[in-house]
């Protein structure tokens, strides 16, 4: 038999057992960390990343900038999970990132543990790249703090309660990309790098172009900075038949009033240029039907070669339909939004025909589209500056748009192999290539101006 | 019932230090009221199991190994103001009950697993947890009847992540880390050995995280012998 003092003792310590559990619980959660800041050396996470080839896999992403990823937030992006505007502010409750960690040999190594926390990681990974990207073309100071990115956002189209769905848009008046819920089988606008990368032009694009032209007098009316990924599913109401308004059947040109054919014309421009950055930066022909299904791709894609540089002529009749009296009319607002789409798909198509170009002149893929991603990038002032030019002017000729973009790529062709921040410039032989894509789209001296030498007898094409 | 002397037998003889089969019978337990190992059980027959399955540490303390099997529905914050992810982890434990004349303290180690999955057909995101924590819990109160009872737990959490994309999976084990959970709810003893327990519980994610917390209700029985 035990000695009744050991009964005694087994007693007090099952007494004690749950004070000393609850010792260890408080002094734990007293000695948590109020704080997630952490050095971001030796950190990577496992995202889904498109491989070279377009395709996605997950990979091990270092970042740089993710100092708070139990909160959602880095030096570059900060995510808002199912955000409300107040005030003209974006709000939110604190979002929890959730992660699985390990420690291999010193590195970090963080896996999403819910659905949220992968995508809102994939969004602001994106973006730090991206940042990148801005950096090297000078277009970083542009852009006001981080990037502010509202997921599983509630938006209705603004004419009806219906909530958008399976859409991203960048709002310029927030200055915040809206990344609503996604319902289809495909990959989620979230991970999506070729439309992340889009919608993040869009901000540039808003930064540099729009606040420009914003400050013209009169013109506050640049007011259609509202852009979506998907253009097919924008609604909107019929607008007055301007035949009607302006009395008897009016000229063609008179039908599309100037305001309405300058934010046509620079809606596409705007939408063109992001779909050139979404699939350079992706390097995803599919990138479009990758979320958004194949209908909305195959209007989209880059890969088909465009016939023609988009003219005047054709961008007019786009804009134009036989109304219900059969005489021609203004296309409805979603009409118009429409033909912007088409019209920045052509713009977009031309832009990666001077890819190709490039690559054939004898330069590496990815140099070639990061040269042309330059031209791009470095043409907004320019693009600003003339559109501001023109505004109140005359209608914006969609071809000329194209100039700072095309002079931007040709102007530094003259050196062989020059270099400048990390990107060779084009090549004598590139600049050749990318005239004689021009010429072929049947580009008029006016873009070809200074930029694309005059052929010497007998060079071979 | 050979299950169950099995089992009062590993709880009891892991349980009880210092003590072996060949130190004390039953006989002698029984006869001095005196506490008792458990290699003791597997002497007597199996009509007097539970009585001798308790130890009696004085004439107004009583220890009792115990087992628990329940439910809980746990919920959690999923970031999204609209929904709240749930669980349904099960709950199994063992333990020791000591029941004094005006109040009862049971400590157990409670194991329980969930899993949830999130995503669509491209991309899923399945988490598997588990959990083991070591609880403490006081009745206030002896009556049979309905009596309120708080609990506190720590012990430790660890997740499993499978990713899947485009049918490719790939999982994840985290490293165990730290918790604590709190209970409040009432317990009825629906015999001298079966007390169903019903609680709201409050348990913190992993590393004592207290903003992302699983929150919810809990059910199970309590069979101690």
């Amino acid at each position: 038999m035990l000695p009744g003092r050991e009964y005694g003792l087994w007693a007090a310590i099952s007494a004690a057992l749950p004070i000393i559990l609850l010792g260890v619980a408080i002094s734990a959660v007293g000695c948590a960390p109020v704080t997630d800041n952490e050095s971001t050396e030796n950190q990577v996470y496992r995202l889904p990343w498109p491989s070279g080839s377009g395709e996605y896999e997950l990979q091990d992403i270092v970042l740089q900038t993710f100092t708070e990823p139990r909160k959602l937030r880095g030096q570059v992006a900060e995510i808002i999970v199912d955000p409300r505007v107040t005030g003209g502010q974006l709000i939110g409750e604190e979002p929890i990132g959730r992660w699985t960690e390990t420690k291999v040999d010193g590195v970090i190594k963080r896996v999403p543990s819910d659905f949220v926390t992968l995508q809102a990681a994939v969004l602001y990974a994106h973006h730090e790249k991206l940042n990148l990207i801005d950096r090297s073309l000078g277009l970083f100071a542009s852009l006001k703090g981080p990037s502010k990115i509202g997921l599983l956002s509630r938006l209705s189209d603004g004419f009806s309660t219906q909530l958008i769905l399976n859409n991203a848009i960048f709002d310029g008046r927030l200055d915040v990309l809206f990344v609503v819920p996604f319902t289809g089988p495909e990959l989620p606008i979230s991970l999506n790098a070729g439309i992340i990368a889009h919608e993040h032009f869009h901000r540039l694009f808003q930064a540099v172009v729009l606040r420009r032209l914003q400050a013209v007098p009169l013109q506050a009316a640049v007011n259609f900075d509202d852009h979506l990924c998907q253009g097919a599913k924008v609604s909107a109401t019929e607008e007055e038949d301007p035949a009607e308004a302006l009395g008897g059947l009016p000229l063609e040109s008179q039908l599309v009033p100037l305001k309405i054919w300058n934010q046509t014309v620079l809606r596409g421009v705007n939408e063109g240029l992001a779909d050139f950055w979404g699939w350079s930066y992706a390097n995803d022909d599919f990138f479009v039907g990758r979320s958004l299904g194949e209908q909305e791709d195959s209007a989209r894609r880059l890969d088909r070669k465009p016939a023609k540089l988009p003219s005047q002529v054709a961008f007019r009749n786009t804009l134009i339909t036989i109304g219900s009296s059969g005489r021609p009319v203004l296309k409805s607002e979603s009409g118009r939004v429409a033909a912007a789409y088409r019209l920045g798909t052509e713009y977009a198509r031309v832009l990666r025909t001077f890819v190709d170009a490039v690559e054939a002149s004898g330069v590496d893929r990815e140099k070639a589209r990061a040269q042309v991603r330059r031209a791009v990038g470095r043409s907004l002032e320019n693009l600003s500056i003339d559109i501001s030019a023109l505004w109140l002017k005359s209608e914006l000729n969609p071809e000329l748009l194209l100039r700072p973009v095309v002079s931007g790529l040709l102007s530094s062709g003259s050196g062989e192999g020059a270099s400048g921040e990390g990107i060779e410039v084009l090549s004598g032989v590139s600049v050749r290539a990318v005239c004689r894509e021009l010429k072929a789209l049947n580009a008029s001296k006016e873009l070809l101006g200074e930029s694309c030498p005059a052929e010497s007898p007998g060079e071979t094409p | 019932m050979k299950s169950r002397i099995l089992l009062s037998f590993i709880v009891l003889f892991a349980s009880v230090p210092g003590a072996s089969a060949e130190e004390l019978s039953a006989s002698e337990s029984i006869s001095q009221g005196t506490m008792l190992p458990a290699g003791a059980v597997l002497v007597t027959d199996e009509s007097s199991i539970m009585a001798e399955s308790s130890i009696i540490l004085d004439e107004n303390w009583e220890l009792r190994p115990l087992i628990t099997l329940g439910a809980a529905v746990l919920f959690e914050k999923t970031n999204d103001q609209r929904f709240q992810n749930s669980v349904l982890p099960p709950l199994i434990g063992v333990g020791l009950r000591l029941d004094q004349d005006f109040s009862r303290w049971t400590t157990r180690i409670e194991y329980s697993a969930d899993e949830s999955l999130d995503g669509n057909e491209t991309l899923s995101v399945r988490r598997k947890r588990q959990a083991g924590l070591a609880w403490a819990t006081r009745d206030l109160g002896m009556a049979r009847g309905w009596v309120p009872y708080v609990g506190l737990a720590a012990g430790f959490v660890q997740s499993e992540i499978v990713t899947t994309l485009n049918g490719a999976s790939e999982t994840s084990v985290g490293g165990w880390k730290g918790a604590f959970s709190a209970a409040a709810g009432f317990r009825a003893d629906w015999s001298e050995i079966v007390t169903v327990r019903a609680e709201l519980r409050f348990e913190s994610a992993e590393g004592f995280k207290t903003n992302d917390a699983l929150s919810g209700v809990a059910v199970y029985l309590e069979n101690s012998f």
